[in-house]
């Protein structure tokens, strides 16, 4: 399977047709889920409206973690296998990645000001999706900083495969630690803490956001093979003239 | 906190959301289209060549 989609070729036949199928499904669950969202779930008896905000928070943190899971994993197979289409996704992932973190801090920040009484708070689970933010932004640097686009992508590999010891600690920072931050109400052992009123426009959010993030890096991956085809063209050029 | 203090706080969260999303989705667009004429150009200056 691995082998089999490291032709960019063949890989490139895969995402004409996994692209517009993904764009239709993202569009149709965002309004799904947003009508959900703002119509079909009740204000929380203590949060009131303000849970709204949680639709887009908590789907937004979700994909943080999973985008730089992914590169993690991609980058491990691009270094290992010299797989080109793994060494290209993380490039392609992580504009995508750091955006949802980023909305994830702000969406945060907009609910905590209201519930909390502060914008901000060096809290554990707080403070380590800031550093994923650095990191993903410290990435994205790396890579474009080197003239040979490999040494940049080798070095990016390494920098996102340290960085994944951020990922666990991000998840259980709120087990491990006293934090301001509330514990897993969904991804928890046993039954989801939360009402099915508010879990089904989570989910339904959370496979939108999923499927804008299959789109837009189908789109990315895309851009970066042609870009690849055209650095490899542009090497073999002098040695035609 | 009275319900449109609550309404504020969940626009601004929603408008940024969809801000940072439509930033992104227009640079993949963007750099996609850029990088699909940069190709284009350069199969042009092939048959060119060729010709």
């Amino acid at each position: 399977m691995i082998r089999r989609f490291a032709n960019p070729t063949r890989f490139l036949s895969l995402i004409r047709w996994v692209m517009p199928v993904a764009s239709v499904l993202c569009v149709a669950l965002l309004a799904l889920g947003l009508w959900l969202a703002f119509f079909g779930s009740p204000p929380d008896y203590q949060q009131g409206e303000t849970v709204r905000i949680m639709y887009i928070h908590v789907p937004a943190a979700w994909m943080a973690l999973f985008i730089y899971t992914s590169m993690a994993v991609s980058a491990f197979v691009g270094l290992v296998w010299k797989h080109v289409v793994a060494e290209l996704y993380a490039r392609a992932a992580a504009l995508i990645g750091a955006a949802f973190t980023l909305i994830c801090l702000v969406t945060g920040a907009l609910w905590g000001q209201p519930m909390w009484g502060t914008w901000w708070a060096w809290d554990v689970r707080m403070t380590s999706v800031l550093v994923l933010f650095f990191l993903y932004l410290g990435y994205m640097a790396l890579v474009s900083a080197f003239d040979d686009p490999q040494r940049g992508i080798n070095a990016g590999a390494v920098l996102l495969l340290v960085g994944v010891i951020n990922i666990p600690i991000i998840k259980f920072s709120v087990d491990w630690w006293q934090t301001l931050h509330q514990p897993a109400s969904v991804t928890r052992i046993g039954m989801p803490a939360i009402d099915p009123a508010m879990l089904w426009p989570l989910i339904i959010m959370a496979l939108a956001f999923k499927a804008l993030f299959i789109a837009l890096v189908c789109l990315r991956l895309k851009t970066e093979i042609i870009r690849r085809r055209l650095a490899v063209r542009q090497q073999q050029l002098p040695e035609h003239v | 906190m009275s319900g449109a203090d609550h309404i504020q706080y969940i626009t601004l969260a929603y408008q940024a959301a969809t801000v940072i999303l439509l930033a992104v989705v227009i640079e993949s667009l963007w750099a996609a289209a850029r990088m699909a004429r940069a190709a284009k150009d350069v199969a042009d200056d092939k048959d060119g060549a060729a010709k």
